[in-house]
């Protein structure tokens, strides 16, 4: 039982963007591990590289120097075709719900598109794409009579349902959540996240949680990496981060968050 | 505002169709070879709109002119968008220095007038309906081009086009599947406008007789023949220059409510 | 006698059903009223027939009475002699309130010039000082640059100084940071808190944002479905709120009060209200 299997491990991921006076370093040399069942915060501002990271660790963009590694084979260098095993088990769920989805796609036909992909198909065998659909949205809590219909016929949360359904359909072992629930409501915001954990234990996967609000990755993750200009500047357990935080920028972020008072 | 122009396009649209349906199965007279009236008549029965200067009946040349019309508008729309859009969505995908070329390039070609080239193409060919759909189809590209790009562009920068990229989609399955039904609005509307000035293209043509040739009706050819009369005759200007002009305006108008449809879907106050 | 007095205020746009349906509210000289509420709730739209903006289609009946001048009907042009003079507005977008072809000291004496009559001289320096209040270290160099030279943060301090330069009796605070990240957050409010109060300026602040609102509003307005569910000191809603989708609202908001991993509390929780 490797229960301490590594999922990712990525070693000196560096991302430069641009040449020359305009050069962006968006990332500069970083070390992370992601151990299997781990709900992992990324925790950062604008301008802190945690968007580039995990486009880096899904393979979604190429580093300037640096490797990935995922379930112990390696990711980086490989070319696209070979990298199905990839795909299949790590997921994204996007921050924006309204653009995260196909806006001229019925929803049936979103969720199940990781099913319809060739190399997707190539490790998952082939699934009864109407029973995926229905055991999806039934875990994500929609009703299955509304397969047929638009996403701009669904609020905010439901938008945000349907595409966890769909970073689901093809079975993953990784889920990359970037920021869902900061671009929805407060009243929202708890649904999505008490789904979110229901579905990772259910499902056994593992979480990259990205976020800006650190209350919210307290409550959800279990260790938090702080990133700051493209580099991480602190990892810790998310008890100890907040009870006992190591750095300045982790102090300044913590103080930062607003507090009721009269409380 | 914008449903009354829509609305008012589609009926004109619908008018012209109308027209050329008809007369494909039958018209008051035949507007060809039928010479049998007396020449350079006003409208009186039982021609409704007069006689031309051969004696044929004019609202049975009007209305087959509508079949050249509509013919002329759907081929060369359909030759633009058929080289157009793909080549805009390619472009979309190139690196930033190939873009670059491909979009002076189509600059150049834009700036080359669909007129000039018909004559070109008729010089070479020879004239007729056909050389005149391939060239202002041909002319009408870069303007596809370049909408397709920019739809592409902006569909490509979504998240779900991500999304679509992080299951191994293929650039070519997302292409199919993401982009062109998101552009297709786009390219539809264009496509409205590009009909319009398709038709003022082939009356234009046929009045330089590089179009539809006689003895077929066009209504740019009808405004030739009006033109050696235009002193004895006035009205016989008047009923095909009516007829391109309601034409015009309707796809003019067609494209125009189209356009403000998509847009204000995306705008609320909340 | 207040400041704001909003009567009975009902906004419908074209045919649909009103978005904001018969609300009343007073806001006195130097006070700061939060409104929060969720998406579709009316609090964006409120705000806008305030300011006198809301678009072409929209029907407004009631009463908002600014000091002595009556808003619903009032024209344009008399609105405009009052929007950034007396009545300012900060929006979220600090990019879309700020021209991007125009430097930011330019705009910032813009908003001076068209309400008062000082002379260019005058107005720059005024302009620089203005700038130093909202924490510009070196106005000057802020002054010159154009928008996107600037940071997130900067641009919404710049959209700040447009807003406070003419002393408004009343700002309007759109989700004004919620655009930005959390310790530009932290920086910009304090700075509001500190603005407003030396100008002795009455504000309106709109956002979700509970913990946001309790840090800056003395006083809360909690809007559901276009209309006042409940009002309030900040304090007192947010430790014993009475109506049920006030406190389900706060429930669902207090993640500090929340075991981490367990599960959260719904808004449904509280108050079934009307299906979203």
């Amino acid at each position: 039982m490797t229960a301490d299997k590594e999922m990712f491990a990525a070693v000196g991921l560096t991302r430069v963007f641009g040449r020359g006076a305009g050069r962006v370093l968006a990332l500069g040399g970083v070390d992370l591990t992601v151990r299997r069942g781990e709900r992992l915060g990324v925790v950062g501002e604008s301008g802190s590289g945690k968007s580039t990271l995990i486009r880096l660790l899904a393979a979604l963009d190429t580093p300037t120097a640096g490797s990935v590694s995922f379930e112990g084979q390696p990711v980086t260098g490989r070319p696209e075709r070979e990298l199905g095993f990839l795909r299949r088990r790590v997921q994204i769920v996007f921050q924006d719900p309204r653009a995260s989805l196909d806006p001229r796609m019925k929803v049936r036909r979103i969720i199940t598109e990781p099913l319809r992909s060739p190399m997707i198909r190539a490790e998952l065998g082939d699934l009864d794409p109407d029973a995926r659909v229905r055991e999806l949205m039934e875990a994500v809590g929609l009703d299955y009579a509304d397969a047929d219909r638009y996403p701009h016929e669904f609020s905010g949360g439901q938008r945000q349902r349907i595409a966890i359904a769909r970073a689901l359909a093809p079975k993953p072992h990784v889920l990359i959540a970037d920021e869902p629930v900061s671009a929805l409501d407060v009243s929202v915001r708890a649904q999505v996240l008490n789904l979110l954990d229901d579905l990772v234990d259910r499902f056994g996967l593992t979480m990259i949680f990205v976020s800006h609000d650190l209350r919210v990755v307290r409550h959800v993750c279990s260790r938090a990496i702080v990133m700051r200009q493209g580099r991480i500047v602190e990892s810790a357990p998310t008890a100890s981060l907040f009870s006992d935080p190591q750095t300045d920028y982790t102090r300044a972020l913590l103080a930062a968050i607003p507090a009721f008072r009269g409380a | 505002m914008s449903r009354l122009q829509l609305r008012l396009g589609l009926v004109l649209v619908a008018l012209v169709a109308v027209m050329a349906l008809v007369s494909v199965f039958w018209t008051p007279f035949d507007a060809l070879y039928n010479t049998s009236f007396p020449r350079l008549r006003p409208p009186e029965w039982p021609n409704v709109l007069g006689t031309d200067r051969l004696g044929r009946d004019v609202f049975s040349r009007l209305l087959v002119g509508a079949q050249s019309c509509l013919v002329v508008g759907v081929i060369s729309v359909g030759i633009a968008t058929l080289l157009g859009v793909p080549a805009g969505i390619v472009t979309a995908q190139l690196p930033k220095a190939a873009s670059e070329v491909v979009m002076r390039a189509t600059d150049v070609a834009q700036a080359f007038p669909a007129l000039l080239l018909a004559i070109l193409l008729a010089g070479v060919f020879g004239g007729g309906t056909v050389t005149a759909m391939v060239a202002i189809g041909l002319a009408a590209v870069p303007q596809f081009i370049r909408i397709a790009r920019a739809g592409a562009l902006s569909v490509l920068a979504s998240d779900y086009v991500l999304a679509a990229r992080s299951c191994g989609s293929s650039r070519l399955t997302i292409a199919r599947t993401h982009v062109l039904p998101n552009i297709a609005p786009l390219v539809g509307v264009q496509a409205s406008v590009t009909f319009a000035m398709a038709i003022l293209a082939e009356a234009a043509l046929s009045y330089l007789g590089l179009g539809t040739q006689p003895p077929t009706p066009s209504w740019g050819s009808m405004l030739k023949d009006a033109q050696s009369v235009w002193y004895s005759s006035p009205l016989q200007a008047v009923w095909p220059g009516i007829a391109i002009a309601l034409a015009v305006l309707g796809f003019n108008l067609l494209g125009d409510g189209l356009r403000d449809l998509l847009d204000p879907k995306l705008r609320e106050v909340t | 006698m207040s400041l704001l007095r909003v009567r009975d205020l009902t906004v419908a746009f074209g045919r649909r059903p009103p978005v904001v349906r018969g609300i009343s509210f007073d806001v006195e000289p130097g006070q700061r009223v939060g409104l929060i509420g969720e998406s579709g709730c009316g609090k964006t739209v409120t705000s806008l027939a305030v300011m006198g903006l809301l678009p072409e289609n929209a029907r407004v009946s009631g009463s908002i009475r600014l000091g002595d001048v009556e808003v619903v009907g009032s024209s344009d042009r008399a609105m405009s002699e009052l929007r950034g003079d007396e009545l300012t507005m900060i929006f979220q977008e600090p990019m879309t309130a700020l021209d991007p072809t125009m430097r930011c000291g330019r705009q910032v004496a813009e908003v001076l010039r068209l309400h008062s009559t000082a002379a260019p001289g005058a107005a720059r320096e005024r302009v620089l000082v203005m700038l130093g209040e909202v924490g510009f270290a070196d106005p000057e160099r802020i002054a010159n640059s154009f928008p996107h030279e600037l940071s997130g943060g900067q641009r919404q301090r710049v959209v700040t100084a447009m807003a406070l330069i003419n002393s408004p009796d009343l700002v309007i605070c759109d989700e004004p940071t919620t655009a930005l990240d959390v310790t530009v957050q932290a920086t910009v409010l304090k700075l509001l808190d500190r603005v407003l109060a030396s100008q002795n300026a009455a504000c309106l602040f709109i956002s979700h944002d509970l913990a946001v609102v309790s840090e800056l509003c003395s006083d809360v307005l909690v809007m559901l479905d276009g209309e006042i569910v409940e009002r309030g000191t900040a304090s007192g809603i947010f430790t014993d709120a009475q109506h049920p989708y006030t406190k389900g609202l706060v429930a669902t908001s207090r993640l500090d009060l929340v075991e981490p991993g367990s599960r959260l509390p719904l808004v449904e929780d509280f108050y079934a209200g009307a299906e979203r």
